[in-house]
């Protein structure tokens, strides 16, 4: 440090003369002080408000999952025979009856649904109209499942439907 | 018995205040208004992280809001007064109006120097830190620093030279 740098030093801080705190300083320091803790709270409050309404704005946009449900509905077709295919409305053209296709096979995984209707019809007509497909492991919960409620309409219409998909259906 | 946290940081203020405000005069380039204003912005922020900050260095962490502030500050300013190459009128030794002669020409001086120079001076020569602590507060690499101080050293020494006399 030279002589010139002392001398600036020095004169820097000779200059420093006392300022009291006055109280107009403190009241204007306080109201400073308040005037920030009200922006502060405001900026939280309209955070808030945002993050409420985006969340509600991203769950009301949320697509509706309902036609995932099916796992099987995908593209069956050309793991058929040419012949099945040409027969045509079978694999994927009619729901009911992909849905209720897949039930035996799925009896044990998928929903409670395809497995009620299918063990109360077991249980009243246990040889008429049963095709081959109707494995035994869905009599086995049959038993417990039998005195509960009468068959529904979507069932009949698998009964008239006793065209068995192919195997590669059955299992997804 | 202790004292509440707004009971300290009105003590820590009251006691304070005056060399805050110095410190603020010097880094304004003796702009009052403005180094009041720049004392209290920093005080407000102060008192929002108080919690954190009061029981260990409290006075540095203001240094550093108030520092950074006046170097960020581009914004010209109405002097009132325009500085001038020379005095319009000198104070004679042991007058009572030299040290507010010498106090108004320092900051005269300062006022000319760009706002990271000034910082950099300041911090340098007036709160006597080394070049890393200098860079520290004004959040920059020391060389930067370092740069800025010795420009504004060498600007003061072309604006002081007629009050502060070369030796030999």
């Amino acid at each position: 440090m030279d002589h010139f740098e002392e001398q600036l030093a020095h004169m820097m801080r000779s200059s420093h003369e006392y300022t009291p705190f006055e109280p107009e300083h403190r009241e204007r320091l306080h109201e400073a002080v308040r005037l920030r803790r009200r922006l502060r709270a405001a900026r939280n409050a309209a955070g808030s408000v945002l993050a409420v309404g985006a969340v509600t704005l991203a769950l009301m946009l949320r697509p509706d999952g309902s036609e995932h449900v099916e796992p099987s509905s995908p593209a069956p077709t050309p793991t058929t025979s040419p012949s099945a295919s040409v027969s045509g409305p079978l694999p994927t053209s009619e729901p009911p009856t992909s849905t209720d296709t897949s039930v035996p096979a799925t009896v044990d995984t998928s929903t409670d649904m395809s497995t009620e209707p299918s063990s109360t019809v077991t249980s009243n007509e246990p040889t008429s109209t049963r095709t081959t497909t109707e494995p035994a492991s869905v009599d086995q919960p049959t038993d417990t499942a039998t005195p509960t409620t009468p068959p529904p309409p979507s069932y009949t219409q698998v009964e008239s439907e006793p065209e068995t998909p192919p195997e590669s259906l059955l299992t997804p | 018995m202790k004292r509440t946290p707004g009971g300290e940081f009105d003590d820590f203020v009251a006691a304070r205040w005056s060399g805050l405000l110095h410190l603020a005069r010097l880094l304004t380039g003796g702009d009052r208004h403005r180094a009041e204003d720049l004392v209290q912005d920093s005080l407000v922020k102060l008192w929002s992280v108080w919690a954190k900050v009061g029981e260990e260095a409290p006075e540095a962490y203001v240094r550093r809001v108030m520092a950074r502030a006046a170097a960020k500050s581009a914004r010209r300013r109405w002097w009132g007064e325009r500085p001038v190459e020379q005095l319009p009128e000198q104070a004679m030794p042991g007058d009572v109006s030299a040290r507010v002669a010498e106090r108004s020409r320092l900051e005269s001086a300062l006022a000319q120097l760009p706002p990271k120079q000034r910082a950099a001076v300041v911090l340098r020569y007036y709160q006597d830190l080394p070049d890393r602590q200098v860079a520290d507060v004004l959040g920059c690499p020391v060389g930067t620093a370092r740069s800025h101080a010795s420009r504004g050293v060498a600007r003061l020494r072309q604006l002081l030279s007629d009050v502060i006399e070369p030796v030999g």
